[in-house]
């Protein structure tokens, strides 16, 4: 009974071709709309979260610069002592950073622009807990490594014609350096366009370019759930130092919260947006409700005289009304996931690997929430239609 | 004598339209026994069509009472109205009231489908009405690719088809040739002769309404005469 209930709306819609197509047009728009932003701010949330999740919950990060600015290649607040003060922090477990600067590599002839990042060897573990290097061939860095280089894959294989293999030599500012470890891609510095990073010790930084301070630190701490209070006893301690707050510091669950806000704010956009497309839409199909009932005043009157009860008049508009706006649902879905599908290659092409396409939560949900619009819109045609007196739309002409 | 199937008790149907109250019917009481043919004659206006709509609960009363089976209808919610007019009664229109979307077949489904009758089912009780009152060739046809004649067929088969007591028929040949009108006249008697059906048929033409064995005659909203047919040899 359901089933046909639903068959007989679905020929009645099809019956009215044109007016139901322009009627859909504001439920796709309000739900491609949802799926495709949320499809996205749901992507980006991924995508960052486990990011930040693979850098630790433990982390805090020191930066040079103020936290609004975010001009890490400019300042260079931060000293190489700084370590010594965060290390003597109570609840630090370790602490270590990156002393960066930029070289000019050869291999075979080919020249390309790199940034060496320079770590500390014994403290390479942190920055493998954190998922920055793997180092899938070749061996670990020593103190000694004065002419040593790792690189990741990616860079290995792309930056020049031939592919630098492990053990092969390259040239950097002139010095020729070994390679002695090949890491896998680090998705979250190549993400933010550090494709082009190079790993080599603090030493190499710090005497063969005269780079002596960090540009960045890290610290773990012991206990997660200290984690705030040695970020402020790190921040107490570092201004005390420095005379001023030229630094900033950030944890995991800082950025994740940050992020979170940003793309918050950017969903509540999204739902206002939908929120009024959906609106008319629903307008939209309630008017055409309205003349869908209006026209078919006789008709109505004759399944009444022939036995329909008030009920599945009812019905039989609600699922009119509903239908209309499933399938204003399912091509919203569709062009949604196709805005998803191109946001998440368009994406990924700039170095994002996040993917943008709907979960199955959020297709079913929005299918869910199209219907409920369509029947919510109808309720108002349904109803007029089901109170009909049947002598009197016998009647009408 | 048989029981009466249809009662109306001093029924009064008042239409308000405004200021001025049209008094449709006023004090009606009429019995409709089982297995009769009652034509109901009168005047335009005289409200035939009033009096059809309340006794097969379309409408109700301003005042007064229906029985349906001995049942007060003033007793019944709109659903159990709705149920009568779907298991009870076959309506017939002098416009014939089809959908025009749909085919014979698919009108003639229709009050089943009221009535959750399968599909399957549906489809062969359909296709054998609509056989029985001479349209086996026309079944998938719209009523716009009918004749006059031919709908009213359709509608009658529609009417037949959850197997009703009562036909109601208003003005069945109004929109009809004589011809056609002649063979429609001749369905209907058949249902009444041959299957035992309780016909309730307005018309304004006497030869018409001599196809009954009664015939009611209102004026005015009230009945002026209710007689026995004298059967012509
Ligand atoms: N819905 C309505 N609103 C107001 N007045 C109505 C309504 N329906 C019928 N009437 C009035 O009630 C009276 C009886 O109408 P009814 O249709 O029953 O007459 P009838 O005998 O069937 O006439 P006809 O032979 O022309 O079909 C008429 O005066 C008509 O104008
Ligand atoms: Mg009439």
């Amino acid at each position: 009974m359901v089933l046909e209930t639903f068959s007989v709306a679905f020929n009645n819609i099809r019956n009215q071709k044109l007016r139901s197509y322009l009627t859909l047009l504001g439920i796709v728009i309000g739900i491609a709309a949802i799926v495709s932003l949320i499809g996205i701010v749901q992507g980006l949330q991924n995508f960052i979260g486990s990011e930040l999740q693979s850098l630790g919950m433990n982390s805090i990060f020191v930066e040079p610069g103020s936290e609004m600015g975010m001009t890490t290649a400019v300042s260079r607040s931060l000293k190489a002592d700084d370590l010594d003060v965060i290390r003597g922090v109570p609840g630090v477990k370790d602490a270590t950073g990156f002393w960066e600067t930029s070289a000019t590599m050869k291999f075979k002839d080919q020249e390309a622009e790199v940034l060496l990042v320079g770590m500390e060897p014994d403290k390479m573990f942190m920055l493998e807990d954190m998922g920055y290097v793997e180092i899938t061939e070749g061996r670990e860095f020593t103190n000694t490594d004065m002419f040593s280089v790792g690189l990741y894959s990616d860079f290995a294989e792309e930056t020049f014609d031939d592919p630098i293999q492990l053990r092969q030599t390259v040239e950097l500012n002139g010095k020729k350096f070994r390679v002695i470890a090949i890491s896998k891609p680090n998705t979250f510095a190549s993400s933010f366009g550090a494709s082009n990073m190079v790993l080599v010790t603090k030493d190499v930084v710090q005497k063969n370019f005269d780079e002596e301070d960090p540009v960045e630190l890290i610290v773990t701490v012991n206990n997660t759930s200290e984690i705030t209070d040695v970020q402020e006893e790190i921040e107490k301690r570092l201004e005390k130092k420095h005379g001023s707050k030229d630094f900033y510091t950030m944890t995991s669950e800082n950025l994740l919260s940050g992020a979170d806000a940003i793309l918050g704010l950017v969903g509540l956009v999204v739902f206002v947006i939908a929120g009024i497309s959906l609106l008319v839409g629903g307008i939209g199909i309630m008017n055409t409700m309205l003349m869908t009932v209006m026209e078919r005043t006789r008709e109505i009157g004759i399944m009444k005289a022939i036995g329909a009860s008030s009920n599945l008049v009812l019905s039989l508009f609600l699922f009119e009304a509903g239908l209309i706006g499933l399938i204003g649902g399912i091509l919203g879905v569709v062009i949604g996931a196709l805005i998803g599908l191109l946001a998440s290659v368009a994406a990924s092409y700039e170095g994002f690997p996040f993917s943008a396409l709907p979960s199955m939560e959020l297709i079913g949900g929005a299918l869910i929430f199209s219907l409920v619009v369509g029947m919510i819109s109808g309720w108002i045609p349904a109803n007029r239609a089901a109170k009909m007196d049947p002598v009197e739309a016998l009647r009408f002409e | 004598m048989a029981e009466a199937v249809i009662k109306a008790v001093n029924v009064v149907k008042t239409y308000n339209m405004g200021l001025v109250q049209v008094h449709a019917l006023s004090g009606v009481s009429f019995d409709l026994l089982k297995g009769e043919f009652v034509s109901i004659m009168g005047p335009s206006g005289s409200g035939k069509t009033t009096l059809l709509d309340v006794l097969s609960v379309l409408s109700r009363p301003t005042s007064g009472e229906v029985f349906i089976n001995k049942k007060p209808i003033s007793k019944m919610d709109d659903n159990e109205l709705a149920k009568i007019r779907g298991q009870t009664i076959g309506f017939v229109f002098q416009t014939f009231n089809l959908i025009n979307r749909l085919s014979a077949k698919e009108n003639v489904m229709m009050p089943l489908w009221f009535q959750g009758v399968p599909k399957g089912e549906r489809e062969k009780i359909a296709e054998k009405i609509l056989k029985d009152v001479g349209l086996g060739d026309r079944i998938n046809h719209k009523p716009s690719e009918l004749s006059g004649g031919q709908r009213q067929r359709v509608a009658i088969a529609r009417a037949l088809a959850v197997n009703p007591d009562i036909i109601v028929a208003d003005e069945p040949t109004g929109n009809l040739d004589s011809v056609s009108g002649d063979q429609i006249m001749d369905l209907i008697v058949d249902l009444n002769k041959k299957h035992g059906k309780t016909i309730l048929m307005v018309t304004h033409e006497e030869d018409i309404a001599a196809n009954a064995e009664r015939i009611v005659r209102l004026k005015d909203g009230k009945i002026i005469a209710d007689e026995k047919v004298k059967k012509k040899k």
